[in-house]
């Protein structure tokens, strides 16, 4: 019986970490407005506009009205908003406390949390305010995001959106100088800034929350491109059993770290010189101006929450945990791998921080070998630059920047390989680590008698080998020049790589025999120019043996017979532009003809055999709440496929997208645009139709005729992912000398279709 | 025997078999090409040409002529009284931009027979009745499908002529004829319905008479100029069409 209780109570701790981890999912039923028309919204938007307005008034109102439909639709249908879950229901009971205390804001506000790493809170016009995840994992207390909260009713209270359009509309047909113009519409979105500031402090006021978190919201915002937390970086991150890394290679980084402390004033040429053409005022000057607003106020002191100090904390870990997805999907290694750090050290290790970190290394690992690695680890360069980066995070960074393509590899084989064996159950895992066994045996071509043996390690021996320690220099071109001239460089047999795996060849035979399966091939050079320049010369030379040179990637070709009975389908999208109307958008043209050109896909379908699997939300009902997040998560992968190109790269929805291919029994993936340009003829048109009707009158009347109607051009692109592969394997753009054309599109679709289908 | 054995004549119903054997010989793809499957159309095709090319000149000036059955009467030349052919037409798509067609055309056109002052007389013309097998192929542009879209086509014809003396309300063939055509056109077809094709190109073309008989020689000389309005009733025209995709 005790045996019993022993496992319950070690498979208990597991089970709870990996509930946790779950993710945010949206759940049903879905709103109307993520699955209807924006041209409904629109229009009933459009009937506010009053009559008595001038007429120039009611002309940029419609317009931006539309435009923010349109705009706002484009969010709601992105995937990346979350509704009827635990994050997007305590936000909108914030909400409620301050609409409770506030009566003119009680109507129609919808708020949801949306999937952006970076902290922000936007508002449309339309009352739909998004709180992105980035800001809810950095806030410390309720207070400050029902600050933020009020901030964003403010905006909403005073339609200062539409204000704003019609103001720059005004500033624009005023003002002939671009600058100038731009200016002035700066500054006047500073002025509603500090507006929005006054207002949502006054509705702060007027609820039990903490006022003075007004200020801790803003300096909060103001930190907000450091990482959610700093603690002293540690190697053992990246280190395990015999895989460990010489202190040599930990160089001190020249970045200093952002002030916590905001300027308590800032003088007017400070103030001008970052401001001129920014929508937001200097963070500082807002602060002072609340503060000054607050002296006047008497303090409440009270901590008031809605959710307990614990609910609180664990949608705050929640939002971290995403966050974490968020990086690898972005490609944002350098933050996404700092960040799971943090979450490994200040949380504890659950299952979605563990597969994250193996993707990104594993990205980071594969990206490597086919573009310039370093340019990957080049993100936040800027920020370095600016003097606003965190400095244990680019002590990492810089640690990063001193290996090799082989050493990252073999730390992200290691890691991905223990972090699988410790949680076995999980596919996507094991998947990972696979892969990374797999290119590993490929492009390095290594024996496992090519690593040492565990007797001839050491601590000592680690510490001991090569590197120069000295610290990174603080301009490029030293830097270059120190690299290309100085710097050694490991290379396998003198570098810790060659004792990274020793304590698992001795002990773990699963790994062995994983390793084993595998064949090594002839070892594959890098095409990067830059990578290949910092290498030494003996490395060069040692490779070049047994290296054959890979080809450059060649352009998908075209597979033709994919033998798929049935394919996925995303919304297509239609658009129109006419370039004699100075380029106007027709959203609502657009809307109702990617209507029709669903109806043509499917009839095209259908008269191909082929099964298609459609996820488009305007044709969704409220009960569809899988198919709208499989949508979301298929924009995400499909977003990142492409930023990977033809590698096999493992995706951070992988999870996510293994259940789709299962519950749709299909591996393709479809995309469709139309896009149909309007021109005017050219004034070649005109002469040389006159001269053919001096000559020819009918045949001159003809083309005469023609310059009535527009030129026409019709763009069809249709793009066929693989799930399985993780990349794109067709793409395809024709043109045509006419627009919108039924017959023409279907006959496409269904020639397309009929590639697929066939064997 | 009334006519003068020229040449052996052509078995002008080898013709759409041949057709319907190289329709079912070119079914090689795995693929099935056609407008969303459907391969086989049946219709009407109209050319017409400017009747520029063929009036006539006398002391009144030019003049077309159009013979109406009862009359044949001289109207200013004009551009908007083109000459027709008819044709009815079966085209089969063979592959993604290939395909072939089969039909039977007809037309038909007048020349005057006497002459008073160099002026055509009314009610006395000659009437060449033509009709016969085309055949041909067709080939859609790049990046469209048969039997979509823009395309080239060419046609061989084999145009049987009837000469006909008409007098007083009475006709009276005279003389047979044979010739041979190439038609080029380049056009658009487009599909309405998923069922309609309308098809509308513009053309070339140009014929070759292999055999003209008379049965009586005096004729000959009233029929020279045949040649020459076959040559210009098809050397430029504009098709117009419709067909019915059946499967």
């Amino acid at each position: 019986m005790k045996i019993y209780w022993m496992i319950l109570v070690m498979v208990v701790p597991i089970w709870i970490q990996a509930q946790t981890a779950k993710p945010m999912v949206s759940q049903a039923p879905i709103p109307k407005d993520f699955i209807s028309p924006a041209n409904n919204r629109f229009q009933i938007e459009k009937g506010t506009i009053e009559r008595s307005e001038k007429s120039s008034v009611k002309k940029v109102k419609t317009d931006f009205y539309l435009q923010s439909n349109y705009q706002l639709d484009y969010i709601l249908k992105s995937g990346k908003v979350i509704f009827n879950e635990e994050l997007s229901n305590y936000l909108n009971k914030v909400a409620a406390k301050i609409q409770e205390h506030n009566p003119k804001l009680k109507g129609d506000l919808h708020i949801y949390p949306i999937k952006y790493d970076f902290a922000n809170a936007f508002t449309f016009n339309e009352g739909y305010i998004f709180v992105n995840i980035g800001l809810i994992a950095r806030i410390e207390n309720e207070a400050e995001l029902a600050f933020i909260l009020g901030h964003e009713m403010a905006h909403y209270l005073k339609k200062h959106s539409v204000k704003r359009a019609v103001k720059n509309q005004q500033i624009a047909s005023k003002t002939n100088q671009e600058q100038e113009a731009l200016l002035k519409m700066s500054r006047f979105s500073r002025e509603h800034e500090f507006e929005a500031d006054m207002a949502g402090l006054e509705l702060l006021l007027n609820t039990p929350y903490d006022p003075n978190a007004s200020i801790t919201a803003l300096e909060m915002l103001y930190l907000s491109d450091l990482p959610v937390a700093s603690i002293p970086f540690d190697k053992k991150y990246l280190e395990a059993g015999t895989l460990r890394i010489p202190s040599t290679l930990l160089t001190v980084p020249a970045a200093k770290k952002k002030s916590v402390e905001l300027k308590a004033e800032l003088s007017e040429e400070e103030i001008n010189l970052r401001d001129s053409l920014s929508s937001h005022p200097a963070i500082e000057q807002r602060v002072q101006i609340l503060k000054g607003k607050l002296a006047n106020t008497t303090a409440k002191g009270n901590l008031f929450q809605v959710a307990t100090e614990a609910e609180f904390m664990k949608l705050r870990i929640i939002c971290r945990e995403e966050m974490g997805t968020l990086y690898a999907a972005n490609d944002e290694y350098v933050n996404g791998i700092y960040h799971n750090y943090l979450l490994q050290e200040k949380e504890s290790e659950s299952l979605a921080t563990a597969l994250n970190k193996s993707i990104l290394f594993a990205k980071l690992c594969i990206g490597a070998h086919y573009k310039n690695y370093k340019s990957l680890l080049r993100e936040g360069k800027e920020k370095e630059e600016e003097d606003m980066a965190d400095e244990e995070q680019t002590k990492m960074k810089q640690l990063l920047l001193n290996l090799s393509p082989e050493e990252f590899h073999l730390i992200a084989m290691k890691q991905a390989y223990l972090t699988s064996a410790k949680f076995p159950q999980d596919k996507p895992l094991l998947e990972i680590s696979e892969l990374l066994i797999r290119t590993y045996r490929e492009w390095y071509g290594r024996d496992l008698s090519a690593f040492a043996s565990l007797k001839e390690y050491s601590d000592t021996t680690i510490e001991s080998l090569y590197h120069s320690n000295d610290q990174a220099p603080k301009d490029k071109d030293s830097r270059i020049k120190k690299v290309k001239a100085k710097k050694k460089k490991s290379n396998f047999e003198n570098g810790f790589g060659r004792y990274a795996l020793s304590d698992l060849i001795a002990n773990d035979p699963n790994f062995v025999s994983s390793y084993n399966k595998y064949a090594a091939k002839t070892i594959v050079v890098s095409e990067d120019k830059e990578a290949d320049e910092e290498e030494s010369t003996e490395e060069t030379s040692a490779k070049s043996k047994a290296v054959t040179t890979k080809k450059k990637a060649e352009k998908p070709k075209i597979p033709g017979h994919l033998g798929a009975n049935k394919i996925l389908l995303m919304d297509p999208q239609y658009t129109k532009r006419d370039y004699r109307k100075n380029n106007k958008i027709d959203f609502v043209g657009d809307e109702k003809t990617e209507q029709k050109l669903i109806g043509m896909i499917e009839t095209a379908g259908t008269a191909a055999g082929l099964q298609i699997e459609l996820l488009a939300p305007n044709e969704m009902n409220a009960s569809d709440i899988d198919k709208f997040n499989d949508y979301g998560y298929l924009k995400s992968w499909m977003a990142e496929s492409i930023s990977h190109g033809e590698h096999n790269i493992p995706s951070a929805y992988i999870e996510e997208i293994n259940a789709i291919k299962d519950r749709y029994q299909t591996r393709y993936l479809t995309v469709i645009f139309t896009r149909a340009e309007l021109y005017k003829h050219g004034i070649g048109h005109y002469l040389g139709g006159w001269y053919v009707f001096l000559n020819q009158p009918f045949l001159g009347g003809i083309i005469l005729g023609k310059g009535f109607f527009p030129k026409r051009y019709m763009n069809l692109v249709v793009g066929i992912f693989d799930l399985e592969e993780n990349r794109i394997i067709y793409f395809n753009d024709w043109q045509y000398k006419h627009t919108d054309s039924p017959d023409l599109l279907k006959s496409q679709f269904y020639a397309i279709f009929q590639n697929i289908k066939t064997h | 025997m009334p006519f003068s054995k020229i040449s052996r004549p052509i078995n002008m119903r080898s013709i759409p078999i041949l057709f319907f054997v190289l329709c079912l010989a070119l079914r090689v793809n795995a693929q099935v090409p056609g407008y969303l499957g459907k391969r086989f159309s049946l219709g009407y095709d109209m050319q017409f040409s400017p009747p520029g090319l063929t009036n006539f000149n006398t002391m009144e000036g030019n003049l077309v002529f159009k013979a109406d059955g009862i009359n044949f009467k001289g109207e200013p030349n004009s551009l908007w009284k083109p000459q027709l052919k008819h044709s009815i037409l079966a085209e089969y798509v063979v592959s993604k931009r290939v395909a072939l067609h089969t039909g039977y055309q007809f037309y038909r056109f007048a020349i005057p027979s006497n002459y008073e002052n160099d002026v055509p007389v009314q009610d006395s013309f000659y009437r060449i009745r033509n009709g016969g097998i085309r055949f041909g192929f067709s080939v859609s542009r790049k990046n469209y499908f048969a039997p979509q879209g823009k395309y080239f086509s060419m046609d061989f014809q084999m145009i049987n002529e009837k000469l006909i003396n008409y007098v007083n309300q009475t006709e009276t063939e005279v003389g047979k004829g044979t010739l041979w055509g190439i038609n080029m056109d380049w056009g658009v077809k487009r599909i309405l319905y998923d069922k309609l094709i309308l098809d509308y190109a513009f053309g070339i073309g140009m014929t070759y008479t292999t055999s003209r008989t008379f049965q009586y020689s005096r004729f000959e000389e009233d029929f020279g100029e045949v040649g020459y309005f076959q040559f210009a009733y098809n050397l430029i025209h504009f098709k117009g069409g419709v067909r019915y995709l059946l499967f």
